[in-house]
């Protein structure tokens, strides 16, 4: 796989230990050549084939149908947002935004004649713009201290309400990728993250273990797969891992993933 | 004050052929309209996405680099997600 915008994503049927063995040695032998290539490859741990989403590398497409769908990048609109009027500004907020996304879904089906699949309305970051910033400012605490999780819950049921005015498609969660938040890489460099406390929270969002980098270990990574997997079995939603081992770091070394900057490696 | 952006619009192309040169050129074709649609829409809506998608059902292994090559031709704001792959079992993607 080149440095182009190709991206894949692999299923996980069975979820035996020999089956997440090999999809996390394939991990590894694409993050040893460069750990770039990893962050776009997933594991779709939920054995679910056929996955409408327009978030990457989970997305799929159903055969003989042609969809669209959109994606909205809007933390920080939604920090405002609660600031200014709390659960119900948050609510509102996602509606709001989620209705003009439509509104592109839709024209784009006109014009296309692709079928109108929906809006996912996850909240997912872009560096500044931090899923976390609004995460922390709903708990009321810092990331990982006890007490944060039921802000991330908290998020999830103001999209859910919001959801009822739009037609919406794929996770409509938090979304929490390491590499790809400011906020989010600065908490993983102060030491107090793990990768398991970040599966953890795959109880209560659809991607607690997303463009995380790990020292390299075949072994635990694919035992993070299969947690992961338990979680989304517990929630029957569809979860995914992104994980980037990487051969001979320590925790808090700094690893180079191209467009995403550096991010700090975290123990498991 | 912060506003909100479209991040991407993604089309889940289903129906296209599954394999070979046939596939390399859909993929071109359904990529120049998927562009020319989304422009329009753009102006229409006053909102463009940061990314156009195409999302596939699954590919084989000896198209896995056509999709790769497409992707590459297209450029960085178009990305191409090749869908699904099962390790280790028969018609394997990777």
């Amino acid at each position: 796989m080149p440095r182009s915008g190709a991206y894949l994503s692999i299923l996980l049927v069975e979820r035996t230990w020999e089956e997440a063995r090999r999809a996390s040695a394939f991990i590894h032998s694409l993050s040893s050549s460069d750990p770039a290539l990893a962050t776009r490859v997933a594991i779709n741990v939920t054995g679910e084939a056929h996955l409408i989403t327009p978030y990457y590398p989970l997305a799929s497409a159903v055969l003989g149908r042609d969809i669209v769908t959109a994606a909205l990048t809007y933390p920080s609109y939604l920090a405002e947002a609660y600031s200014r009027e709390g659960l119900q500004g948050l609510r509102k907020a996602i509606a709001e935004a989620g209705s003009r996304a439509w509104a592109v879904v839709e024209e784009v089906s006109r014009l296309t004649g692709f079928e109108a699949g929906g809006v996912d309305l996850s909240v997912s970051p872009w560096m500044e713009d931090s899923s976390l910033g609004l995460a922390e400012l709903v708990s009321g605490v810092r990331m990982p201290r006890p007490g944060f999780a039921l802000g991330v819950r908290a998020i999830n049921e103001a999209i859910s309400a919001a959801s009822g005015s739009i037609k919406t498609v794929g996770f409509n969660e938090l979304m929490l990728p390491l590499a790809e938040d400011s906020k989010l890489k600065a908490r993983a460099s102060e030491g107090d993250l793990t990768a398991r406390y970040l599966a953890m929270l795959s109880g209560v969002c659809v991607a607690g273990l997303d463009m995380v980098p790990v020292p390299a270990s075949v072994n635990d990574v694919a035992g993070l797969f299969l947690d992961v997997a338990a979680y989304a079995l517990a929630k029957g939603r569809a979860l995914g891992v992104r994980l980037i081992p990487v051969e001979g770091a320590e925790p808090g070394d700094r690893v180079d993933l191209g467009r995403f900057g550096d991010a700090p490696v975290i123990p498991i | 004050m912060a506003g909100y952006e479209v991040r991407a619009v993604t089309f889940h192309a289903g129906a296209l052929p599954a394999s070979g040169q046939e596939l390399e050129s859909s993929l071109e074709e359904l990529a120049e309209r998927a562009l020319e649609a989304v422009d329009s829409a753009s102006s229409a809506t006053g909102l463009r996405p940061t990314y156009v998608r195409v999302a596939l059902p699954g590919v084989r292994l000896e198209d896995a680099s056509r999709v790769a090559k497409v992707a590459e031709r297209l450029g960085s704001d178009f990305l191409l997600n090749a869908g699904l792959a099962r390790l280790g079992g028969p018609g394997e993607a990777c």
